[in-house]
């Protein structure tokens, strides 16, 4: 599979929110998604998508499935999002270690929304 | 910043983006140096120099894996074209990023493509693959399945796994 542009994103977006309303993703209905591209991981991504992995594992979260996308260059990453049917699609940026923990314990778990970290995703100009 | 573990990450994705279907690396760590092979049958347009800084066929803005590699590598680094398919390799210095396994492998195998890594490290030869966590329903992007993951890496390191 390819890399992500940031389109391809926004059209999976649209895709899963109408899949989400018609059935869950491998039975789970939350889906994180952690945008990996050189950017992400420069940033900081790796320990990001480790931290979220630990915690719904400790949680024992398991109506969350985990996957990866390619570049969310230029918003700030590591960009995370996350889908759920109750809130929507919400994206956060720059989300460190600290804020990877808030984001399971907050909106993965209790479903609430971290306004202070959520983003709205611009394209880059081409 | 990337570590060397980062760095495998990054090939891993440069595989993908080529469109790669199978890609198998090697890792090998020992003598404070950390070797990686990766090896995939994507398809590549490569240009003159694809380690040079935004060097890319797939627009602008992108193009920096490669050459953070050769950055972090300080040039040991190379990528050829063969029958068989294209070979990334580099080395760089043993940071530690491979010391704990779990860490360094989750982000690489938390995707659907299909990856084999193998780590020579301590004398021991571990391999790890999209294949085998499938089997062990081990695949790390879930509840449970993290756990098994890293059981399955941990009884891989002790080498109580065969087969």
């Amino acid at each position: 599979m390819a890399k992500l542009s940031l389109s391809d994103l926004r059209s999976i977006r649209e895709r899963e929110e109408k899949n989400l309303k018609k059935r869950d993703i491998h039975g789970r209905t939350v889906h994180v998604v952690v945008a990996m591209g050189t950017s992400g991981i420069d940033a900081g991504a790796k320990l990001t998508l480790n931290t979220i992995a630990d915690d719904v594992e400790k949680l024992g979260l398991d109506n969350v499935i985990i996957t990866q996308t390619g570049s969310a260059a230029p918003n700030p990453e590591p960009v995370v999002e996350v889908y759920m049917p109750k809130t929507g699609l919400v994206a956060y940026g720059s989300v460190d270690k600290d804020a990877a923990h808030r984001i399971v314990e907050e909106h993965l778990k209790n479903g609430k929304i971290l306004e202070d970290l959520r983003i709205e995703l611009v394209e880059k100009e081409q | 910043m990337h570590d060397t573990a980062a760095l495998l990450l990054e090939s891993v994705e440069n595989s993908i983006e080529a469109g790669a279907r199978h890609i198998n690396a090697l890792v090998e760590i020992g003598s404070g140096k950390i070797g990686v092979r990766v090896e995939d049958d994507g398809e590549y347009n490569l240009l003159s120099d694809p380690f040079e800084d935004g060097s890319t066929t797939k627009g602008e803005g992108r193009g920096r894996g490669l050459h953070i590699i050769k950055e972090r590598s300080e040039g040991r680094c190379r990528l050829t074209r063969g029958w068989a398919g294209t070979v990334l390799e580099f080395s760089a210095s043993d940071d530690g990023s491979f010391d704990d396994l779990y860490e360094a492998l989750l982000p690489v195998f938390c995707r659907e493509e299909s990856i084999t890594i193998t780590i020579k490290k301590d004398g021991r030869d571990i391999s790890v693959s999209r294949k085998l966590l499938e089997e062990r329903d081990a695949v790390p992007d879930r509840a449970g399945c993290i756990k098994r993951f890293r059981e399955l890496l941990s009884d891989l390191e002790k080498g109580e796994i065969y087969g």
